[in-house]
Parts: structure tokens; sequence; C-alpha cells
């Protein structure tokens, strides 16, 4: 007999695993495709029937066994997500009715459930069983008493088929298989000949009959079958019930005898048996499936870090990596081999450690993207407005905090793509457009950057409504406003001014929040981009870095201070050369090959960028009490620019920088850096040298998009230089 | 722009002869494109979860993971998801138990671009 103490036992065991068959049922709940708690949930339901059985509760005992047969045989059986779901309620409302139990027992009215519960569960969980049918030909078992009702039935129809299979057909039983689940959907197959069990081995040649029973006519049943391939003839003969009637019974007995012609799959445990079992002694099976799934659990393959303890790592390393530079600095002064030779080996070491730092921080674009379908799902259900969310390139990696924060940009994006972009259904059928959008997140690795593209087939950008809100509010010109490209005019856009004072019916709703988006996006160093096609759709881009955390750049000097260019945005560093210099329109361009390149004077850019707001046209920019200074300067900056560097965004934005002097390259760490007091925002961050100074990192892609908007690009000035 | 009425086949093959021939029988139909080619189960399921193709070409034996399980899984993600079996010779029974799983048809390799298109023509046209 159970002692107290045994029962106390017996009540934390059991609402310990009562709590772990909650845990997973609501697992299988939130992803009925992954049905990888059954495992546990067997083992629950196994351990709670045993411990029931041995306090005396019989009833509650068999409750529990129903269901461990039932998670035993399901494993290698596939599950359709309804079937699931009936699945989780069952076992939600068996898991509450084994809480009570515990309850109960608790405290101190121990009562057993009564029979006819155990049965109403035995014949549910039955119900959501349909494994007692043939494997090919879908015969399912007949009860005695259904077969007056369905021969009674004036809404069947009972039909003798008679199907020829092509004779080039080499998957028989396949084939056999497709016809027979394409009948089965609309109505039941009774019996066959050659007799099931015959069709079942492929043990016939290519013809047979089907008895089979429908509410459809004899147009339904041709219809689902012409659509199946292979079929050479097929001929209908209505039966009237008493003829059809032996079928029927044939596939009763069929049934009843166990006279499964596919071997039937076996279960692991003794059904009924088990459950007199001392639970001490498990079957063997259980000892199998336990050192099974010791083993699975055995193999830890992968690690959770929290990302806190990551982020340290990583500002631990950055610092390390300004302590090596301070070394490399002072070894290159003192030129010890010993020492040198060491460091050598250390920094090999560290590039590695880099490498492995580096892929620590990248994570998938999936990862947070996926979440978006979610997203697109109930905007569309709010806005009426039906759409289709395709994911590109989810495989792209991207630093884990960069991804993080393109999050709230990106749903800002997608929700006005649906909220003003996508038309309603029928608004695009009346445009001939599918009455289905479509909106497309794809990821594409370049270089050293990530471009994420959001692209809608909707109703595009009204560009002229731009035009006339941009010279209403003083942004541009009437002049301008005409010659501006649609391009150069969307990048207007993306201007604080701009985008909070238009109204939502601008720019088909875009104007909201632009300029909040292009401002994350800057804050990335990233880009932003729209093209929009007047009816058609839009495609907004983003481009930004995939990491950003240690890279390599180029140390240069202007007019005595050092900066620095990542290395990825350089293409080719050339001496300086005067001559090289040509002139359009009064603006300078770098001759390479039969390509004229915009030259940015870095010393220049800056200093101006601090007195003039950086639209202003380069004519205007000379301040008449500034004109000695600046000649002064010019001069001095003669004499010191030696260098040029090229940096290309793309084939047709590029600038070539003049600059004075250049170093080695390093590792750099960047440093977020915000310039409140200059004008000079196009700065990526801030590192510190080997010798411990503080030097600019120069954000060249800002730069050159800026640049693009003063000048006309690089394809109309290669045809307006000739003229020159 | 993605405004085209095509309908978008994912053709799954470790092999890219296949995956080639495939592809150009199909993207020769007025009616379907392929739009994107997984070399493996595994990509396979993330394929159709990001990109909800209207069919799908599945090789059986493949490295990672087999077009069995995956067939499974892909009806498990979409209940309606159109599946064709791309098989070789002698494969009969992994053809059963791709169709048990729930794919729609087969196609037998070696095949000439008419069955394809027979093949897909009848699905497609049956689940417009």
């Amino acid at each position: 007999m159970a002692t107290e103490e045994d029962m106390k036992l017996f009540i934390s065991e059991a609402e310990d695993l009562l709590q772990r068959i909650e845990l997973e049922i609501l697992k299988l709940e939130e992803k009925p495709a992954d049905t990888s708690p059954f495992q546990e949930l067997y083992f629950s339901f196994h351990s709670l029937k045993g411990m029931m059985a041995m306090v005396g509760l019989e009833n509650t005992s068999k409750l529990c066994h129903s269901f461990e047969t039932m998670l035993d045989q399901s494993k290698d059986k596939s599950f359709t997500k309804e079937k699931v779901e009936s699945l989780v309620d069952l076992m939600f409302s068996t898991h509450d009715i084994l809480h009570e139990v515990v309850q109960d027992v608790k405290t101190g009215n121990k009562k057993d459930i009564d029979e006819a519960t155990v049965n109403e569960y035995e014949t549910q969980l039955q119900g959501s069983d349909d494994a007692e049918h043939l494997e090919i030909t879908f015969i399912k078992k007949i009860e005695k008493d259904e077969i007056d009702s369905i021969l009674g039935n004036k809404k069947l129809n009972f039909y003798n088929i008679a199907i020829q299979i092509q004779s080039s057909c080499i998957f028989k039983k396949v084939r056999l298989f497709f016809i027979f689940r394409a009948l089965n959907d609309i109505g039941q197959i009774a019996w066959s000949n050659p007799e099931p069990s015959k069709l079942e081995t492929g043990d016939f040649d290519f013809d047979f009959n089907v008895f089979f029973f429908t509410t459809k006519k004899q147009e339904d049943i041709d219809a689902i079958l012409e659509e199946i391939l292979e079929i050479e003839s097929k001929k209908y003969k209505q039966m009237d019930p008493d003829s059809f009637k032996p079928y029927l019974i044939k596939s009763h007995q069929l049934m009843s005898e166990g006279g499964k012609v596919s071997a039937p799959t076996t279960t692991r445990l003794p059904t009924g048996a088990a459950m007199d079992d001392d639970t001490s002694e498990e079957p063997d099976g259980v000892d199998d499936l336990i050192s099974q799934f010791e083993q699975d659990s055995s193999q830890i393959t992968s690690i959770k870090v929290d990302i806190e303890t990551l982020e340290k790592l990583m500002d631990y390393f950055g610092e390390l990596i300004v302590f090596k530079n301070q070394l490399s600095q002072t070894l290159s002064e003192r030129a010890d081999w010993e020492i040198g030779r060491v460091f050598d080996g250390m920094d090999k070491l560290f590039l590695e450690i880099q490498e492995i730092i580096f892929k620590l921080k990248l994570v998938r674009v999936s990862s947070t993207f996926r979440r978006y379908k979610r997203l697109v799902r109930d905007v569309s259900k709010e806005t009426g407005k039906d759409v289709r969310f395709l994911l590109e390139g989810t495989d792209v990696e991207l630093d884990r905090k960069i991804l993080e924060d393109l999050n709230s940009p990106l749903i800002h994006i997608i929700r006005n793509a649906i909220y003003h972009g996508i038309e309603s259904p029928d608004e695009r059928e009346r445009t001939g457009k599918p009455r289905r959008g479509t909106l497309k997140l794809s990821t594409l690795r370049k270089e050293g950057s990530v471009h994420i593209k959001v692209t809608d087939d909707g109703s595009g950008i009204n560009y002229e409504k731009v035009r006339r809100k941009a010279v209403q509010l003083g942004e541009l010109t009437e002049d301008q406003a005409e010659t501006l490209s649609d391009k150069e005019l969307s990048k207007i856009m993306f201007r604080p001014g701009f985008s909070t004072l238009s109204s939502a019916d601008l720019i088909s709703g875009r104007g909201m929040g632009l300029a909040i988006v292009a401002d994350k996006i800057k804050e990335l160093s990233g880009e932003i981009e729209i093209e929009s096609t007047p009816g058609k759709g839009t495609t907004f881009t983003l481009v930004v870095p995939f990491s950003r955390a240690i890279l390599k750049a180029q140390l240069l000097k202007i007019a005595g201070d050092l900066y620095a260019i990542p290395i990825e945005n350089i293409n080719q560093i050339y001496f300086f050369r005067r001559d090289l210099i040509e002139y359009v329109k009064g603006e300078e361009y770098y001759r390479l090959d039969d390509k004229l390149v915009p030259i940015i004077r870095l010393r220049e850019y800056m200093d101006l960028a601090d007195s003039t707001s950086q639209m202003a046209k380069p004519e205007e920019k000379i301040d008449l009490s500034n004109a000695e200074n600046l000649k002064t300067r010019e001069a001095e900056a003669a004499l010191s620019e030696k260098i040029a560097i090229l940096c290309k965004k793309d084939e047709s934005n590029a600038v070539v920088f003049i600059v004075d002097e250049i170093f080695q390259q390093m590792d750099i760490v960047i440093k977020p850096f915000r310039s409140k007091f200059s004008g000079f925002q196009e700065v990526l961050g801030v590192t510190i040298t080997g010798d411990g100074s503080i030097c600019l990192i120069i954000d060249v892609l800002s730069i050159i998009s800026n640049v693009s908007k003063e000048i006309k690009s690089l394809q109309s000035l290669k045809e307006a230089a000739p003229v020159q | 722009m993605t405004g085209n009425n095509k309908r978008r086949v994912l053709v799954v093959d470790d092999a890219a002869f296949t995956r080639n021939m495939l592809k150009k029988i199909i993207n020769k139909t007025e009616y379907a494109e392929v739009i994107a080619e997984a070399t493996n189960g595994k990509q396979a399921v993330e394929m159709y979860q990001d990109l909800e193709p209207d069919l799908v070409t599945m090789d059986l034996v493949m490295p990672e993971q087999g077009g069995i399980e995956t067939t499974e899984q892909l009806l498990k993600i979409d209940t309606g998801a159109l599946i064709v079996v791309v098989s070789a010779l002698g494969q009969e029974a992994l053809v059963l138990e791709a169709a048990k799983k729930g794919a729609k048809d087969f196609i037998q390799k070696p095949f000439k671009p008419d069955q394809v298109i027979e093949v897909l023509e009848r699905i497609l046209i049956k689940n417009k």
C-alpha cells in the first residue's frame, strides 16, 4: 500500500509530468508542422500511465494509455495541420482531466474517472486515426451496420468503372494510387477486380474494375479521371444497390479479418498487456527509444551565448586591435627583429580570430525577414488588399546589429508599400493587373555591402506631384524642378522638411516618415534609393555594410590631419597629375582612360561643408570676404596634393579624392562619432591609430551620392566632354 | 516588377544538368517559369516558404535531405503544395511513398520535353 510519503512523491511527479505535457502541447500548437514534441509527450503519458495504475486509478491509467499508444504509432506517420490541431485539443482537455485527478489526490479525495470518459476519448482518438485502410487502394473498413444505410441512401450512385492503364506505364502501382486517391476524394471505393490485395501488390495487367459509390454523377467522375495521365480507357456502368451489395460485404469482411495486405505498423509496446506491468520493467522498445533519445541529445553541435557576452567579446577584441596597432607602430620604429617575429605570429592569429568574431556577428537575414510575412498578412487584412509576399536571398548574412537596426525602417517601408503602393484588388483589376499584388523583399550581397530591395507592383510614385511640391516648398527652383531627373528628385523626398510637410496623397502616401527611415539608414552608414515607374510599382533599395565592427582602411593625410578611407571603397590609387584635370561647365574632373570622374578635394569639401549648405551651387560658394583666404589655401593645396584616390559606388557614380599623403593600411575599429558642430556629416566614425591619435573615417559612399546631387551623372558627362 | 501571370515553379534537384533541362523546358512554355532552384531538400523548404511557388519539381534522391521527407515537409507547411516528383528508373517504391505523402504526379528520368509539359499542364490546369 502506498504510504503518505509515496503519495507526496506521486503528486509532485505527476504535477511535473503534467506541466511538461502542457509545455509540449503548447509547442505543438504553435508549430503544428513540427511533431517533435510527440516523443516527449509519449514518454510523459507513458510515465503517467504507470503511476496512475500504481495508485489504483485504473481508468485514468487507461486514458493515458490511449494517448501513449496513439503517440507511439504516430511516429511513422505524417499529419495534416488540421489533424495535429484536433489532437492538440484532445490532449489539452485530457491534460485538464488529469490535472483534476491529481488535484483530487492532493486534497485527499482520490477519485478515478469513469469508464465512459475513457471510451469517449478512445473513440475520438480512433476517429482521428485513419490508418485502417489499404495503402494503395484506399479500401476502408465498412462496418456491418453501415452497409444498409449506404445502400439505402438515395443520393448515392453506384458504379462499376473499368479502367485500362496505358501499357507504356512503368510505375503501375503509383498510377493506381493516383487514380484511387482521386476517386476517393469524391466518393468511396468498396471493392475492385482483381481483388484489392492483388492491386496492392501490383499483381494485375493493365486493366481493372473499381466498385465505387459517390454522390457525384458520371461526368464528374470522368472529369476527375480525365486529369490523370496514362489512362488508356475508362468505361462506366451504373449499378443498382442490390447488385452492389456483395462488394460492400466483401469490403467489410476483408478489413474485419484483419486482412491488411501491407504490413500493419507495429507498435513498440504490447497494447493492453503493459497495463499490469511493473513500471520498473520497461519493455525493450522503450529502452531502445531512451538510448536513441540520449544519443540524440548528447551530440551538442551548437551552444547558445547571450548577445551581451558576444558584444563584450567584440568590444574587448576591438580594443586589443588598437593596442596591436600601437605595438606595430612602436616596432616599426625600433626594428627589433626578435620581437618583430613574435609580433608577426601574433598578427596572423589576430587575423584568424578577427575572422571568427566577424562570423559570430553575422546572422542570416531570414531570422528577421521571415517575420515580415506575418506583418504583410496583418497589414493586408487591415487594408483589404491581397498581397503575396516573397522573400529572395534569405541566406545572405548580415551583422546582427545592423539587421536589428534595419527592422524598423523595413517595417515602415513594407507597411507603406501595402498601404499606399499596392492598390485594392478591384482597382488592380481595372488597370489590367492581377488582383493579387506582389511585394518582394530581396537581399543580395554585393562586394562589401548588402543590398536590400523592397519591390511592389503597385501604383508607383507620382513624380509630377513631387516636382510641384518641391518647388512649392522652396526645395527646388522651377528650373531645377524641370531638369532634375526622377532619380535625383526622389532624393529630395528623404529630406526632413519635405517629407513631414507632404500630405499623404502626394506620393502615394510615402511622405510620412521617409526622412526618419533615411536617417536610420544613414546611421548604419547605409544608403537608400527609390526607383519608381508610375502605374508599375516602386522599389526601395537599402544598401548597408554587412558588418561594421572592424575594417581595413587606408590612412591618409590632408592638410596635416589624419583620415581613413575603408579599403573596400577604394578602387585605385594614383599619383595625382594636374594635367589630367578637365573642366566641364566650370567643374573639375579627373580623366581616367575615356572617363571623366568628378574630383573631390577633401580639404575643400570639409571646409565648404562647414561654411555653406551642401546644396549650394559651386559658384555661390565663393564668399567675397573669404576670397583672399581661399586663394592662399588653394595655393597651399596645389603644392601638397600628391595622391588621387578613385572610389566607385557603381558604374556611373564615382569620385576621385585628392589627398596629400597616404600611409599604411590598417585594421581599424570604428567608434561611433556624431558631429554636431561641423557641417561635415560624411563620417563613418572615428578610430584610434597606432600612435594614439584620433582619425576620422570618411564615409565615401555618402560623399559620392551627395556629389551626384550637384553634378550630372557620368553618362551625360561623357557626352558633354567632347563639346568642351 | 513581378507583374506577369506565369505560374511560378521551384526546381529541386542536386544535379545541375537535370535542373537546367527542366528549366529550359518549363521556361519555354507560356504559362510557367522557373523562379528558383534548390539543390537539396533543406534549401527547398526554405525557398518554398520564402517564394511560395505554384509548383515544385522534386528530385527524390538528394544529399542532406531527400525528396520524400521534403515532400512531406512542404505539405505540412502548405497543404495545397503542388509537388511533382522527378524519379529515375526503378524507383517505384520511392515514387509511391512520395505519392502517399501527397505528391501530385511524377516525371521519369530520362524525360522528353513533351512528357514534362504534359504533367505540368494537367496539374496546373487542374489547380488554377
